[in-house]
């Protein structure tokens, strides 16, 4: 009977200890799947953004661009075609040299 | 025995220049077929060949060189190449202002400038909305570098001359301001060869693909140049280094607008551009220092002219810049095949050879003003200061036994300049026989004072450049609207001052190689005489009788100018062909006449009694084109003027000078001064009645400015004098030095001038005439002439539209002045509808950075039944009424 309940003890501490771990990973699974889940199709995995392919709604996401540059930049390139590097961002009124080196590292082209 | 009236058959080059310029400006008027033109040329000239030595063997040549003008000009137009980059924005394959990516070899080293730099690229590919097309043209680039950081990314670029680039960027060919009277920017890009500008706004958009092989010297000139502006800049304050950059190196980038300023009212802005001048000079003094050493004649001329070579093109070899080479190798060269004395010669060749090159630089001030200067100095000037030394100098000889036959005045004053003693008690001990010369004390006197070199050098300059003042007034005024009296003695002061600089700075930058406290001394000094270059004309010229402006006169008055070159053509022969010992005078009263009659039209130029147009009874208002801003000139039915706002923005910047915060304003032309007042003068204007500022906002008051200091004003009106307001503070404190009364209006205030009532509608009369003049303080003013009227609403805003709308007043109007240049934070609908225009003028450039005018704003006015006209895309609108009808046109079709 002692060793029984001594048995118990064990398993109970067993099984939180398990638990515990199970929801230690479990949360940090899941903290990591919601941080994913914000990211889209276009999000590639050095966590720069396709220029060329990604939406208004998509380019107002990121930082220092809001949704009135995102449309410049949707509108600059369906009146003059895809960008051939990403520098060439500069070229819409609105985005400096200063404002591209902010966002440099989240913008790319195929 | 000498021959006493040389004649202009001695100078077959320039009759064949005059012939080949009269072709080129006859296939410029009317086209001709080019080759038709050709074959007539080798006809002529084959008809000259076989005449050749009979009496009109000289007349076919000219015929020929007439027509090969003509022939020349054609072949310069048609052998335009259809791929360059101005045929491409011209033909409105691109629009201007559109990205673009563009693959070319950097021409020379890139341009220091303020924030950044200038490159010149020769274009071979240029990328327009994924399209790609081979191209050719310079395009001229000004990269920003702001920052350190883009400095930095630059310097690891190291853009060099040869190098190949491909660059993102906006190009741009259009022009900026459609006003009459002002100069066509496409012009001026086409006479520096250039086919079109734009920004680089970050190093990150170019791209270094190679570099191409280079002429070595020519590189290292490059080099050599741009370490030489660094040194300049890091050694000498920003004024001085800018003048020195500017005269030395060709880049007036550096020049800040003050200093500029004063050398510009001298009339001596010449010394700072790189010209015949500096060519001159340089030419000369390698020249003579070479020949301290050898007495050979025929490498020192090579040796001086290999060198200016590489001086232009390290310089940029721009046109003029070139020219001036051009025309120092033939000169020097003609020396080497013993053609001395034949100067005018010399210029008729260097014409031939320039216009060959280039036919449309005879249509260039540039062109003009160098010739006719040099040309001035080569048939008056000279010949003039060699006859007065001539009789001064006089001494029995076979060749002139008797006294110069000329007045006892002029011949005591020749005397007294020129008169040698010394020489003459000398050569008299070499004569068998004796000979006493009565000869006036006064140069004995002068001799002995020591004075007399100085004042020779004083006169001989003053008259050199009073001649070429007098043969360039009509081109100072058509061009720069300028006459500056006093430039007669200051540019000798300049010239005097400006090289003694160069050679203090110029050695001090030598000297710092070796040890920075030797170089010290001689850069103070260099700053001290540029002190002295600028303060004593700052000073003449703050009295204000030394620099006018005029207008020129337009039209039929244009004619003018040309009569003008008559009376000053024939005592230029006069003075070239006269000979002081001719025992009868011949001419005297036909030389009197000419004189009158060029005193006469130097007078109707200068004081242009009949330039302004005379009144017609109607009332006009032009709305200026000042880009973005507003400017409207109201002339009145009985010819008073009113300027409503003058435009303007300026560009400042503060830069640091040894710790010390120093304003530098860089040297560019603003709107005042480039589209306002040219505009006036090409009206014809030197005054205007009233100015009135309708708030006190940069792109409205900045503009007064300039007129105020270019012309003469009677009444100035606000609606607000704010005194801690700079911009309202510079135009007050230019009024206050020209004495201009400052009067504050206010709502119900009117001024009837000419049968037309002014009312000043808005804004109310505030507690102190000082407070703020923002948007919606704006002045507005409600002109009626007969049954039409007319809204002028400055930049009201709802808010004062509000207003307007609650006063009784009736704010119908025929023609309005749209608020704020079409801004969505002006133009209600209720207010549209109260005004019921049929004309809505909005005052805006092309390219608004704000985004102006509003297309909801165009709308609503065209829905109310207006018509719309926007300055940026119709130039100066003009709008005139005789109180029944209104008529409307504007500058461009």
């Amino acid at each position: 009977m002692r060793r029984s309940r001594k048995g118990l003890t064990f398993n109970i501490c067993a099984t939180v200890l398990v638990l515990s771990g199970a929801v230690f990973f479990l949360g940090c699974t899941i903290e990591q799947t919601s941080s994913n889940s914000d990211a889209h199709s276009v999000t590639v995995a050095d966590g720069a953004i396709d220029i060329n392919l990604a939406s208004a709604e998509e380019l107002a996401k990121i930082p220092h661009i809001g949704p009135k540059l995102a449309g410049s930049i949707v509108e600059f390139r369906e009146l003059h075609g895809p960008f051939r590097r990403p520098e060439h961002l500069m070229l819409i009124r609105g985005i400096s040299n200063s404002r591209y080196h902010e966002i440099r590292a989240f913008v790319k082209t195929q | 025995m000498k021959t006493s009236n040389p004649n202009f058959s001695k100078y077959p080059l320039v009759w064949l220049a005059g012939g080949l310029m009269l072709g080129i400006i006859f296939g410029k008027v009317a086209a001709a077929p080019a080759l038709a033109s050709l074959a007539v040329s080798i006809g002529a000239a084959s008809v000259a060949f076989a005449i050749r030595g009979r009496r009109y063997a000289g007349l076919f040549l000219l015929i020929a060189f007439c027509f090969a003008g003509i022939f020349i000009l054609g072949e310069s137009s048609a052998n335009e190449r259809a791929d360059r980059i101005k045929t491409v924005y011209d033909s409105g394959q691109i629009e201007s202002g559109e990205p673009v990516e563009v693959e070319g070899t950097l021409i020379g080293k890139p341009e220091p400038s303020i924030d950044g730099f200038i490159i010149r690229l020769q274009v071979e590919k240029l990328v327009h909305d994924t399209a790609e097309q081979n191209v050719s043209g310079v395009i001229k680039l000004f990269a920003m570098a702001a920052d350190p950081e883009a400095e930095t990314e630059y310097a690891a670029m190291d853009l060099r001359y040869g190098t190949r680039i491909r660059v993102a960027c906006d190009l741009s060919r259009e022009e900026q301001f459609q006003d009459p009277g002002v100069v066509s920017q496409k012009l001026v890009m086409d006479q520096q060869g250039i086919d079109a500008t734009g920004t680089i706004k970050s190093p990150l958009l170019i791209e270094v693909l190679g570099r191409k092989s280079v002429f070595v010297p020519l590189a290292w000139i490059f080099d050599q140049r741009q370490d030489l502006i660094y040194s300049l800049r890091q050694n000498l304050n920003p004024s001085t280094a800018g003048v020195l950059i500017a005269s030395l190196l060709g880049d007036r980038h550096f020049l800040d607008k003050r200093t500029a300023d004063v050398f510009r009212e001298g009339g001596t802005f010449h010394v700072l551009v790189i010209s015949g001048l500096h060519i001159t000079f340089i030419g000369g003094m390698i020249l003579v220092f070479i020949r301290i050493f050898t007495r050979n004649r025929v490498w020192p001329v090579l040796a001086t002219t290999a060198f200016l070579w590489l001086y232009a093109f390290a310089v940029g070899a721009e046109v003029p810049v070139v020219r001036a080479t051009l025309m120092f190798t033939v000169l020097a060269c003609s020396q080497l095949v013993h053609r001395n004395g034949t100067l005018f010669n010399s210029l008729g060749l260097c014409a031939i050879l320039i216009l060959a090159w280039r036919p449309y630089d005879l249509f260039t001030a540039s062109f003009q003003l160098t010739f006719v200067s040099v040309g001035a100095i080569v048939v008056i000037a000279f010949p003039l200061i060699q006859r007065l030394r001539e009789i001064g100098e006089w001494t029995p000889t076979r060749k002139s036994p008797f006294p110069p036959n000329t007045r006892p005045w002029l011949r005591q004053f020749c005397e007294a300049l020129y008169w040698r003693e010394d020489v003459w008690m000398i050569e008299q001990k070499r004569h068998i026989w004796t000979t006493k010369l009565f000869k006036t004390t006064k140069a004995a006197w002068l001799s002995r004072e020591g004075m007399r070199k100085l004042i020779r050098y004083v006169f001989e300059g003053m008259v050199v450049s009073f001649v070429v003042q007098a043969c360039l007034l009509p081109f100072l005024i058509v061009y720069f609207h300028r006459l500056t009296m006093a430039s007669i003695f200051l540019n000798l002061w300049v010239g005097f001052f400006i090289a003694v600089e160069s050679f203090a700075a110029l050695t001090g930058t030598l000297l710092s190689y070796l040890d920075a406290s030797l170089a010290g001394p001689f850069f103070r000094v260099a700053e001290f005489f540029n002190w002295m270059l600028t303060a004593v004309p700052g000073f003449i010229l703050d009295t204000g009788w030394a620099s006018f402006r005029l207008p020129a006169y337009s039209g039929v008055g244009r004619s003018l100018y040309f009569l003008y070159v008559i009376p000053v053509a024939i005592l230029s022969r006069a003075i070239f062909i006269w000979d002081p010992f001719q025992l009868i005078r011949r001419g005297t009263f036909v030389h009197l006449r000419w004189c009158i009659a060029f005193l006469i039209l130097s007078a109707t130029i200068i004081v242009h009694p009949f330039s302004a147009p005379s009144p017609d009874g109607r009332l006009h208002i032009d709305f200026l084109d000042v880009g973005q801003g507003d400017s409207a000139l109201i002339t009145f039915p009985d010819g008073q003027t009113m300027l409503v706002d003058g435009g303007g923005k300026g560009r400042f910047r503060t830069d640091t000078g040894d710790g010390e915060e120093e304003q530098f304003e860089p040297d560019t032309q603003r709107i005042g001064e480039a589209v306002v007042s040219e505009f006036l003068w090409d009206k014809g204007y030197s005054k205007i009645d009233y100015i009135l500022a309708t708030h006190a906002d940069a792109d409205h008051i900045q503009g007064l400015v300039d007129v105020s200091k270019n012309f003469e004003i009677k009444y100035a009106m606000f609606g607000r004098t704010p005194a801690d307001d700079a911009n309202y503070t510079e135009l007050a404190d230019v009024l206050a030095k020209r004495r201009v009364a400052i009067t504050t209006i206010a709502r119900g205030d009117e001024l009837n001038v000419g049968g037309v009532s002014v009312t000043v509608l808005y804004p109310a009369a505030g507690v102190s005439p000082n407070e703020v003049s923002n948007n919606d303080h704006s002045v507005v003013l409600r002109i009626v002439f007969g049954s039409k009227r007319i809204l002028m609403t400055g930049d009201i805003e709802k808010g004062a539209e509000r207003s307007l709308l609650a006063e009784p007043t009736s704010l119908e109007a025929d023609v309005i002045k749209v608020p704020h240049h079409g801004s969505r934070t002006s133009s209600t609908e209720d207010f549209v509808n109260a005004v019921g225009a049929k004309l809505a003028v909005i005052s805006v450039g092309r390219h608004s950075v704000f985004g102006h005018p509003n297309p909801e704003v165009v709308e609503r006015w065209k829905m109310s039944g207006a018509a719309v006209l926007i300055t940026g895309e119709a130039g100066t609108v003009s709008v005139s009424t005789d109180g029944q009808n209104i008529y409307v046109d504007h500058f461009r079709k």
